[in-house]
């Protein structure tokens, strides 16, 4: 989407905000967050301040897509996993999911589902089409021989409910694929889950 | 050649600068953030968004989120810089060290902001940071800031070595969280205008970068690293590790054979089908076979199974895999397990044939 188009949505969007008296996020422009008003007189698009706040957000994840999940008792506790989104182009695929745990105030699980490794390496996208399950790709050091971590995110050392974003980049999926299965270490699997081509 | 960010008409900003002066009840909720591949005018400087991300301080839930987003990956002389800038929100109750983010690497200059990797996964490649400045890091120096503050988009930046000509877009880790913007477009030229701070907010120009003669003591090989492709068949039978140059293919020794046999099963027909058909494709050189047990039974009869299953396989895969190949087949027994024989799922995982081989660069 060009920003054109996304700034005739944001102006929209106010139009509509207008109308009702919701607290629910909206990409209105503010005084504070000054994003596209603030500075407007001055053929400016943000100020420095309104780009900040456009980007920084109010410190939550609840603008983010739901397109599966999954939860269930992970090694004593409550785990939840929002699937964000599984895109995919001929470079490969993008898994992006929320974790969400009650903060116990000691370290995260899944110390025993995801093995010797730190990260999240575990997961997978199924490609029926193709019969593979997909997983993360790794980085071996320079000499070609030892792990030297993953094309993922860093499992999360503490869950809470307020969420944090894990992602892990995957082989391509076969072309045209438009929904998979997204399997997580220690949660039943999730099928069905949308595929977004780019 | 320098190539400038792509700009976009304003008339839609003065439309929505007037809608929202006429909507004096509009809550106040901060603006979405750009679209990824938009630029946008920030305070007179052209800011390019190729994409944002989110991370947790140290893994941490109970911190402040931090956001940010990535503005570049600039081929320049000698190098690759990338831009990225991060902050906490207004809302957030304190500073954030960017250790707690960035953790040091002994790897690295100690002001180096090390934690970032580009991932090129078509050319099967990572790359990390150069490193080797005698006077200063190719990077940010970070201990020339040490704290986001809430409300501020920081822009920091790194050299990593050039890029392939061919390499088109690449995805962006950042911080220990590695937190992924993908399909940045790798482009042309450092950022403009520079700024005088080392460490601009966003929309206050571009920090300078090291370019040119000033990356000469860089270690450019150290920092490019292969990266590897991982899938397993969805029958559980196979499960593949490649990197640009080898491929790994583990196969399920309980698929393949009866308890303590070395008779191929009618199982396994499909899995040896397709991986013969992959090597008759692409494969070259030779290809090793090797045969592994759990640690049941005594050492010699294992070695003895371990080298039948393997010279099966290798009897079972040879007619169908071309000509451009050769094969060995090895027998380990139980002396390389690749978990310890401690449990039922353990043991088997270790009974497993390997088979590995070279790939035809033209075939990737």
């Amino acid at each position: 989407m060009s920003r054109t188009t996304v700034v005739a949505a944001l102006a929209a969007g106010v139009l509509l905000v207008a109308g009702c008296s919701s607290d629910e996020p909206a990409p209105a422009p503010s005084s504070s967050g000054g994003a596209a008003t603030a500075d407007a007189g001055q053929d400016h698009d943000y100020t420095v301040e309104g780009f900040a706040s456009s980007v920084l957000g109010d410190g939550t994840l609840d603008d983010l897509e739901d397109v599966g999940s999954a939860s269930g008792e992970i090694e004593g506790g409550q785990v939840e996993a929002q699937i964000v989104s599984v895109v995919a182009d001929a470079a490969g695929t993008e898994l992006v999911v929320v974790l969400r745990g009650d903060d116990t105030g000691s370290p995260s699980r899944w110390s025993e589902s995801r093995g010797v490794f730190t990260d999240v390496r575990g997961v997978e996208v199924v490609d029926e089409a193709a019969g593979w399950r997909l997983q993360p790709y790794t980085i071996l050091d320079v000499s070609g021989e030892s792990d030297l971590g993953c094309a993922c995110s860093e499992f999360p050392y503490r869950l809470g409910e307020d969420g944090t974003v894990v992602q892990a980049l995957l082989p391509p999926l076969t072309e045209g694929t438009t929904s998979v299965t997204v399997a997580l270490p220690g949660l039943e699997p999730v099928p069905g889950v949308a595929v977004t081509w780019r | 050649m320098q190539t400038r960010p792509r700009r976009t008409p304003r008339w839609p900003v003065a439309l929505l600068a007037a809608a929202a002066l006429t909507l004096p009840t509009a809550p106040a909720h901060a603006a979405a953030a750009p679209e990824p591949g938009s630029t946008v005018d920030v305070a007179g400087v052209d800011v390019p968004v190729h994409g944002t991300f989110s991370l947790r301080a140290a893994g941490n839930a109970s911190r402040d989120l931090v956001r940010g987003a990535v503005h570049g990956v600039r081929r320049v002389e000698g190098g690759t810089a990338v831009y990225l800038s991060l902050g906490l929100p207004a809302s957030a109750s304190r500073s954030l060290p960017l250790s707690s983010i960035f953790t040091r690497s002994r790897d690295y200059e100690s002001s180096a902001l090390a934690a970032v990797t580009l991932v090129d996964r078509p050319g099967m490649t990572a790359y990390v940071p150069l490193r080797g400045g005698d006077a200063a890091p190719y990077s940010s120096d970070v201990s020339e800031f040490r704290a986001l503050k809430p409300g501020e988009l920081v822009v920091l930046w790194a050299v990593f070595p050039e890029l392939p000509a061919g390499t088109r877009t690449v995805d962006v880790l950042v911080g220990d969280a590695r937190a992924a913007v993908t399909g940045v477009p790798v482009e042309d030229g450092a950022l403009e205008p520079v700024a005088d701070d080392l460490v601009p907010q966003a929309g206050e120009g571009w920090p300078k970068i090291a370019e040119g003669d000033a990356l000469a003591g860089a270690e450019a090989p150290w920092s490019v690293r292969p990266l590897v492709q991982h899938r397993g068949s969805v029958d559980e039978v196979t499960d593949v590790a490649e990197t640009a140059e080898e491929v790994d293919a583990t196969l399920a020794a309980d698929v393949l054979f009866d308890k303590s046999s070395a008779t191929l099963t009618a199982a396994s027909q499909d899995a040896i089908a397709r991986l013969a058909a992959d090597i008759a494709a692409r494969g070259t050189g030779e290809v090793r076979v090797v045969g592994h047990t759990d640690s049941d039974g005594s050492d010699s009869s294992n070695q003895t199974l371990s080298e039948q299953r393997a010279a099966a396989v290798v009897a079972a895969l040879q007619p169908a895999s071309g000509t451009a190949v050769t094969f060995v087949a090895e027998g380990r027994g139980e002396s390389e397990p690749v978990a310890p024989n401690t449990s039922p799922e353990n043991m088997q995982l270790n009974r497993r044939v390997t088979v590995s081989y070279q790939v035809q660069e033209a075939t990737r």
